[in-house]
Parts: C-alpha cells; structure tokens; sequence
C-alpha cells in the first residue's frame, strides 16, 4: 500500500494547528487581573473546576484537528493499493467496483490502413467491436471522450462523457479516411483533454494497426514533448496502444499492393466523340510481382470492354497505364481509372478527374488578310481544320470575321479567339478582347506579316514579346526566308505531348517560314520549341486569361504546317486547351486550396459565398459554402479543409459558370505498410511510458486490474471528519458555557 | 457650609432630601483627601442633623416623660423629634435613667475589604462610617471605643466619652491597614470574653468569612448580653458582578490564589449564592435579635446613618 498527497504545497496548513494554542496563550495574556475579594462565590466545586478544564481542553483539541482536517483534506491526499499479483478472474469482479471513476480517451487511428480488409475485416472494423466491448466493462461513472487521429486530428466526443452511448453514435457516423494519421499529434489532443479532468484515473487507449507511419517514430523532439506534458499531470494518465488487424506484417512480408497515382489527361475538355488520352501510374507496393486488371470508368460506371491487364509490375516497381476515352455525353464527368479485385490496401485502387464535356465550342476566328481566294486567307486553314464539312455533328462551330468587324457582339459566347495575321486592335476592340479574355476565355495568336509588332508587345497578357528585327533577319544570305521546324522533343505539358509520341512525330517535318523569335514572358510558359531553340508555342495564364501564342503564321505563307499531318489534331487541342476554363488544382492533403476568382465574379459584390457541392465522402462533411474574399478588387477564395484525398469541386455562378475542382492527392507514406518494428516500439515505450498491448481483449482486464489497485482519495471523508468536528466544538463551547453558570452550589 | 444648618426656619420637609444631597456634592471623599478623617465624620453627622430636623420622620417611638426644650449640651439623643417636627423647635426628653452608653466600634480589616471597584473601599467606607458613629456617639456623652487587629488584636481603645477621645478614635482608624485574612470571628470572641461590662459592639465587616464562626461569635456575643450592630459593608461590584471579559480574580487576602473566570457565564451563578449569603447572614444576625444593616460603599455615608437612625428610633431606641 502507498500513499501520498496530490497537493503537497497544502500541507503547510497544517501549521494552523497552532493557531488555537496561540490564540488561547495570546487572550490569556490580555485577561485582566482583578483583586477581588469574594472569592468564595467563585469557587467551583472541584468536580466543576474538573470537568471544566476538561472542556476547554477538548475544546482546544478539537479546533486543532479541525484545522488539521482541514489542511489535510486540501493537500488531496491518496493512497493506492496495489492489485494482486496474480490474475485472478474473481477478484476483477469485485475490485472495479472499489476503484474511484475514471476518465478514459479513445484514439481511433482513422489512416487508410485502416480500412484495408484481411479475411473480410478491416482494422477498423475490429477496433470499433473492440470499443463497443470496452465500453459495455467500464462502470456507470467512468468517463470516455474520442479522439479520430488523421492528419488531422478530431474530437469526436469531448469533454468526456459518462453517456456511453454517445461514443457509440459517434463512432456510427464516423468512417474511415484515405489519409495517414498522427498519432502523435492525438496523444496531444488526448492529454489536452486529461488535463482538465479532476478524477485520479486517467488512461488514453490508442486503436490503430501498428503502421510505422502513424506513429513518427523519428520525430522524437515531439515524443519527448508529449512525455513531459505527461508527466506533469498529476498522477500520469496511462497510455496503452492496441494493434488490430493481425495482417499488418513487416516490409519482408508485405502482398503485393498496387497504388494509383493521379490521372493525367491530355485535356481536360472535350467535345462528345473526341477522344482524349488519360494516364496513370501503377506502383507495387508490396513484395511480390503485381499483375492486375484494371478498367475504366465514367463517373464510376465501368466502360465496357475497357478492361486490361496491368504487369507484371516487380515489386517497387510501376508502369504506366493509358487509354483513350471518349465522351458521349455532354456535362461534366468523372474519369476513373479503377484496378479490379481486392489488394490489401482499397483506397489507392482508383484515381479520378473531372473533365468537361461541352457541346460544341465556338471559335472566333479574325482574319488579318481575308483573301477571296480559297485557302489564301488566313483562317482558311484553320477554319478547314477545326470544322470540317461533311461532318454532321460539328464539335466546333467556327466563325470568321475580318479585324474591322471585332466587337463585343462578336466576342459573346465564343469561347476561343483567333487572331490570324492580325494587324492591330482599336481601343474598343482591345477593351472588348479584355473582356472576353476576363470571362475566361481563350485567346490563340498567329502573328503574319501584317502583324503591328510594337502594338502587340504592348499587350500586357502577351506570353511573349514578337521581335521585328529576326523578322527581316529570317532572311538567309540568298535572301531567302529561313524555314525552321518544330523540335518535337521540346513538347511540354499535357497539350503538347502527346504530338511527340512514336519514332518520327509529324510535326518534326513542318517546315516554319519566318518564324518570329520569341522572348517568352516572365510567367509564360514554353510549350514547344523549334529546332533553332527559339519558342515556338508559348501560353500564358493571367488570372484566368488563357493566351497562346505561335510563331508563325498558320497560313500557307507560314509554312507547311497547314498540311501536316497533326496539323488538325494539333489545332484542335490548342483550341480545346484554350476553352478549358482551368485545370483542376492538385494539392496535397491539408494544403489550402486557394483560387483566384474570374473579374466577372470580383465585379459583383453581392457574391458572397460559392457553393461547394462536392467533397470526399470519406472527409465526412457534406456541402457547404466557401467565403469569398476580396483584397484590391481580386476576389479569391481559401478552402483549408482539405485534408481528405479526393475530389472538391465548387460551382461558380455565371458568368462564366462552370466549376472549379480541386484534387487533394493520396498521402503516398500511407501506402506504406511497414509496421512498428518490436525496437522501435520499445524506445516508443520507454521514451513515453506507452504500454503496448499485445492483445486487445486483455486489454480491459489490465486497465481495470491495475486500477483496482487505483488510487483512492480521501479528502471527502476527510471534510466530513472536519465537520462532524465543528459539531463537537459547539457542543463543547455550550457545555463550557454551562458549566461555568451553572456548576453546583458549593457549600459555602 | 450647608445653610440649613443656620437656619432653622426653613420649614419645608420636602426640602430634606437636598441637604444629604448638598453634602453629598461635597463629597466627603474629595474632602477626605484635604482633611481628617474628624473632620469628614463631623461634617457627615452635622449635615446628617441638620438634615434630620427638616425630614419628618414620623413612626417614632421615642418614650420620654415630657417635652423641654432643648438647649446646648442636652444630648441630642433625647430630642423628642417627633415633638420637633410639629413645632420646628427642639425639644428634649427627659430621662430617668442614666444612660452610660459603651460602644465598641470593630472594622473587618481583612484583605477582602480592601476592594475598591468604582467606589472608595470597603475599608475607607466603614472607617468613614465608624467615625461618623464614633463622633455621634461623643457628641452625645457616649463612650466609643476601637479594637483594631490583623492577625489578632493590635490596638483596643477603651471606650471614652471625653470629646478629645474622638481625635484618639480617628487616628487609630487611620492608622488601620488591611490585608491578609484577619479572623474576625476569632477577634470577636477574644472580645466577648474581654469585655466586662455590657455594651455595644458595633462591627463594620463585608462578612465574607465563613458564616459559621461568624454567626457563632456574634452569638457568642450576644450571649454575654452585649448589643451587636452588624454594618455588612459591600462594594456594588460584589452586588452586581457586572464584569464582562473573562480575567482572573486574584484574592485579596491571598495573593497567590487566583481563579480564572468567564463572568458572563459565571454570573448568574454568582448572584444566586451571593445573595444567598446575604439573605441568610442578614438572617442569622436579625434572629439572634442583634442589628444588621447594610452600608454599601456606593451610598453614601450619611444615608448609611439616617438609614440606621431612622431603623433605630422606628425600633423604639434611644435605649440601648
């Protein structure tokens, strides 16, 4: 048995006691003495006098402990008893009950791990029928709070509480996450929320899979924090750690897994019938070759016939995935790439990306020397490219205007302009163009020989400065114009990249006549270039302004590039990539997503909120609204809750309309199984006092046995003493009272 | 000087209760301080004269054979002031007998008459008295002598009727001291014994010893046929007790007793057996047919001696 006081510092009050003696000595001294003469009325009898003094005595004594009591019941004392040594199944019976309550925080690690499935039952699974069996053992007084440990760490039920119930209706709603958890930064919550507790016990109980991860073993510095704050809590809550899922094996063991990267896409618009290419990286996580079919799907609906096998992937390794979709349908879609049947680990099974299917887009096309001539004009080319005849269902509605017919009526509704060897713009149809580009809209430039260069330079959102000079200079020493060709291996992003696919891309044979030497601008960005080096297609994205830029004409005095082969492919995704109002961000969980608004939405204060209709299922939350924020005319947003892989998508009010997305990528440290190797969970242990439990249903016993020897406080008991003793003052100062009126007549 | 006293035509008996009050205001006490213990006892017992003149003390049942008037040396004891206070003359009643009057005056000089609340002392108040007496008696051709004691009998003046023997009387009063716990049952039977002829023991005592051998000594003198005049002297603190704060009441006959009390609580305890102890002294003297009265220290000293004038002449004195 063992003892001891909670509140040292109080049992300097029991220096108090001292306080009647001193008082009594103190009033002594201040008596005054008076001679007197009848004395003999004075006299008690000696039986009197006695019993008298007796009463003042006890009277004395019983203040002093009362002040004692007091001091006592203050410093909080305790002792603990000690449960016996052995496990005897009877004994458990009885002793829960004599422990005092209890206040006890539930650490649910919610990481993706988690939720993988071993034999039909995942590691949450097992820890949520863990608790429910856990909370039918504790004691109408003890007290449960619970914690969800992801990236980022959640109360679910706090403070705690004696309703058990209540941990169970949370748990209900609760699901598992795609994430990787912090079990650290829980413990922290946990003893957060210990530190308000008053009563004695106090334990924190980790559920989790023993996934190395979780556990960020090599942050010590915060291990050490954690065991400081700890210990200051008097006494120490318990932390013991529980493992479920016995199928977490070390690295030597682990199955082969196959994770998903993102999707790529090659554009992000489509038109019904276009195809688009979509990709993706197939990783093996696990130990043993990966081979695996692997589909895809529009908006979670399987295509058919699209199934493939995937490997086989060595371990470690990865492959890529491709396949062209086409959309039939307008709006907006869900592509999924999905691997078919069950690996350990289900979340990073499937990757998904939105994309846009628009009806048809209309383009502007500007012709800078419309000629009568078939195919002498400037957009004839492209024109033929973009909507071709004899197609019925035109994907692409052109139209063509000459410069001095540019206005805002020409500009609405078309969602891509072409400015073909235009000369200039007047201020009406630059204003008109700003607009346009503000609603989002795309703008290609082909400059030809009528362009006004020191006009065009002076447009603030030109990817890139047209110098003059190289014009004349493309003259060789015969006077002829230099012809360079696009260099197939300088193709850059999504638009660009697939025209350099195979031994011998099309493009490389373009010959290019007169290019203009580009200098891109700061935040341009390059995506193709020529076989000089010099840029050949720069885009620049202000806001959400798209402007591209080539170097050349796209006439036949520019080249052969009209007749090339990837000519109409190569138009068309310029075209495509341009009507895409934005690609959808892709951030890590719990960055913020952050998002400049269209001037169209800036413009109209009345905005205040943009809806959120789509979030990650596992994230919990259902729709809401996003606050718009605006700083110098900008109107931006900040969504920070993005700490769920998976898709946010906001809808935008029109103008312009649309969506804006967001992809929140899966934490890859996840996907790694690897387990607490038994030294790391000992330095755990030592360094934080954590107790792991080997096994999660003798759990209970060990809490509640090492509890029956709990500690008991006694400072109730201790009050009641002190007041029982204030009874028993009074009685006393009455009886002194009586006895001194009303002692018995002594003959005198 | 009290103007009554000249002026002997002032008839109003309304006016009597001012003239102990005038010399109450000249407080004998502050006079004390200035003059002799003579000159406070004459003062007292003029004023008490000339204040018995102008009270109508009816009920007196003074015999006498018949009316002279009274002039200078007719002793004043035969004043038939009944007659005078129909007629505002003196009077004088003629006796047959001779009266040869012996009085003995005893003060209690035991340490417990030393207490003085807010009053002079039992001591000073019975000396005072005791000379009152003594200058009374003189003046009225009575002898008065004084035992005075401590341990035991110290000083006893024969009793002598010469008007010089007063001056004798008050300096041995003077010289009296208090303290310690002089026997005064013990003194009082020495004295029964020693005294041959009958007279008149006056004892001026607070009675705080114990009530026993008091008694018996009392009786043991009035059993040698002698008067007892009891004065039991007491302070109104002893009365009333009034003290509030819890102290130690040292004993003043010895000093190392002392006992620690709570009064509040005491109190009522207190009155209970004090008076007790009055009630029953007061009775044992009356019984055994001697004279008790009572001369608190918080009275004053001429309202002690009308009070036993007044008692006396309603008793049928004026015989011994």
């Amino acid at each position: 048995m063992s003892g001891g006081v909670l509140n040292g510092a109080m049992l300097l009050g029991l220096l108090g006691i001292l306080i009647p003696p001193i008082i009594h000595f103190l009033s002594r001294r201040r008596e005054p003495e008076i001679p007197w003469g009848a004395m003999q009325f004075l006299d008690l009898a000696p039986r009197d006098r006695q019993s008298l003094r007796l009463t003042e005595r006890l009277l004395m004594l019983a203040r002093m402990v009362l002040l004692a009591l007091v001091a006592l019941a203050l410093a909080r004392p305790f002792w603990s008893r000690q449960g016996s040594a052995g496990t005897n199944a009877t004994s458990l019976v009885s002793a829960p009950s004599l422990s005092p309550p209890r206040d006890v925080v539930l650490i649910l690690d919610r990481s993706a791990s988690m939720s993988r499935k071993e034999g039909g039952v995942s590691p949450h699974d097992q820890a949520i029928q863990w608790i429910s069996h856990f909370l039918k053992q504790l004691r109408r007084n003890d007290a449960v709070a619970l914690i969800i440990a992801g990236n980022r760490v959640e109360s679910l039920v706090d403070p705690p509480s004696t309703i058990h119930p209540r941990v169970e209706e949370a748990l209900k709603l609760f699901r598992p996450g795609q994430g990787a958890s912090d079990l650290p930064a829980a413990v922290g919550q946990a003893l957060q929320i210990l530190e308000r507790s008053e009563r004695p016990g106090r334990d924190i109980i980790i559920l989790s899979d023993g996934q190395r991860f979780a556990w960020r073993t090599e942050e010590t510095s915060r291990w050490d924090l954690l065991r400081d704050i700890r210990n200051r809590l008097t006494p120490p809550p318990r932390i013991w750690s529980l493992n479920f899922g016995d199928g977490v094996k070390a690295q030597e063991e682990s199955p082969p897994n196959g994770s998903l990267g993102s999707l790529t896409v090659s554009r992000p618009l489509a038109v019904p019938g276009a195809p688009i290419e979509v990709a993706a990286t197939l990783r093996n996580t696990g130990n043993s070759p990966l081979t695996r079919m692997w589909e895809l799907r529009i908006d979670h609906e399987p295509i058919e016939g699209s199934a493939q096998v995937a490997g086989p992937v060595p371990p470690g390794g990865e492959t890529r995935l491709t396949a062209q979709v086409r959309f039939p349908e307008v709006g907006e879609h869900l592509l999924s790439i999905r691997l078919q049947g069950d690996d350990s680990i289900g979340w990073d099974n499937e990757a998904s990306i939105p994309i846009e299917v628009t009806s048809e887009l209309s383009v502007l096309l500007v012709d800078g020397e419309p000629s009568l001539e078939p195919l002498n004009g400037e957009t004839d080319f492209v024109r033929a490219a973009l909507a071709p005849t004899g197609d019925d269902r035109p994907l692409i509605r052109t139209q063509v205007i000459p410069p001095d017919r540019l206005n805002l009526d020409a500009l609405k509704n078309q969602k891509v302009v072409v400015l073909a060897n235009v000369e200039r713009l007047n201020a009406d149809q630059l204003a008109a163009i700003n607009q346009h580009l503000n609603g989002g809209g795309g703008l290609l430039i082909a400059p030809g020989d009528q362009s006004d260069l020191t006009f065009f330079n002076a447009l603030p959102w030109m990817p890139a400065t047209l110098l003059a000079d190289q014009k004349e200079k493309g003259l060789d020493a015969q006077g002829q114009r230099e012809v360079v060709h696009p260099d197939p291996a300088s193709f850059k992003g999504t638009m660009m990249e697939p025209f350099a696919r195979g031994e011998r891309p099309a493009l490389a044979s373009a010959d290019l006549f007169g290019a203009y030497q580009l200098t891109p601008a700061s935040n341009a960005s390059v995506l193709a270039r020529l076989n000089t080096g010099n840029p050949w297609v720069v885009e620049r994205r202000q806001g959400t302004a798209r402007v591209l830029l080539l170097a050349n004409a796209l006439d036949a005095e520019g080249g052969t590039l009209p007749v090339n082969a990837d000519f109409v492919p190569l138009l068309h995704e310029c075209v495509l990539h341009l009507a895409k109002r934005e690609e959808p961000h892709v951030l890590q969980p719990g960055t913020p997503w952050e998002l400049e608004l269209p001037s169209s939405i800036s413009a109209d204060p009345d905005l205040k909120n943009l809806d959120l209709i789509e979030v990650p299922p596992s994230s919990g939350r259902t729709s809401g609204f996003v606050p718009i924020s605006r700083t110098e005319g900008v109107a931006r947003i900040r969504y920070e809750q993005t700490h769920e892989s998976g898709l946010y998508r906001l809808r935008l009010p029109s103008p312009p309309g649309g969506f804006a997305h967001a992809l929140v990528e899966m934490d890859e440290r996840e996907a790694d199984l690897a387990s607490l190797s038994p030294a790391e969970t000992r330095t755990l242990a030592e360094r934080t006092s954590i107790q792991f439990e080997a096994s999660p249903s003798d759990l209970p016993l060990h809490l509640l046995q090492a509890e029956s020897g709990g500690r008991v406080e006694t400072w109730r008991p201790l009050i009641l003493l002190a007041l029982a003793n204030l009874c028993l003052e009074v009685y006393l100062t009455r009886r002194l009272a009586r006895t001194q009126g009303g002692g018995a007549l002594n003959g005198t | 000087m009290p103007e009554p006293a000249n002026s002997p035509n002032s008839a109003s008996p309304a006016a009597s209760s001012t003239d102990p009050d005038d010399l109450e205001r000249i407080d004998p006490s502050v006079l004390a301080r200035f003059g002799r213990l003579e000159l406070v006892a004459r003062l007292v017992v003029e004023g008490v004269i000339s204040g018995l003149h102008r009270s109508p003390f009816k009920g007196f049942s003074v015999e006498f054979a018949e009316h002279r008037q009274y002039g200078p040396g007719d002793e004043i004891r035969h004043i038939d002031w009944r007659a005078f206070g129909k007629s505002d003359r003196y009077y004088v009643k003629e006796y047959e007998e001779e009266t040869n009057l012996k009085a003995y005056l005893i003060i209690d000089s035991s340490g417990s008459m030393a207490y003085a609340g807010r009053t002079v002392s039992k001591f000073e108040h019975a000396r005072r008295l005791a000379a009152a007496l003594a200058y009374l008696m003189i003046r009225q051709r009575d002898a008065v002598g004084l035992v005075t004691f401590d341990r035991s009998i110290r000083t006893m003046l024969p009793p002598r009727s010469a008007p010089g023997h007063f001056s004798v009387l008050c300096k041995a009063l003077e010289e009296t001291r208090t303290g310690g716990e002089a026997p005064l049952s013990g003194i009082l039977n020495t004295l029964a014994e020693r005294i041959q002829r009958r007279g008149l023991v006056v004892i001026l005592s607070d009675g705080f010893d114990a009530l026993d051998p008091l008694t018996n000594a009392l009786r043991h003198l009035r059993h040698r046929r002698h008067e007892v005049l009891f004065f039991h002297t007491l302070a109104p603190e002893e009365l009333e007790f009034p003290f509030q704060r819890p102290g130690r009441f040292r004993n003043l006959e010895r000093s190392e007793h002392q006992v620690r009390v709570d009064p509040v609580s005491l109190r009522a305890n207190y009155l209970e057996r004090f008076h007790a102890f009055r009630s029953s002294l007061k009775e044992r003297i009356l019984g055994m047919n001697a004279d008790y009265h009572e001369a608190l220290s918080a009275s004053s000293v001429e309202t002690t001696l009308l009070d036993y004038l007044s008692s006396r002449s309603r008793r049928g004195g004026g015989r011994q």
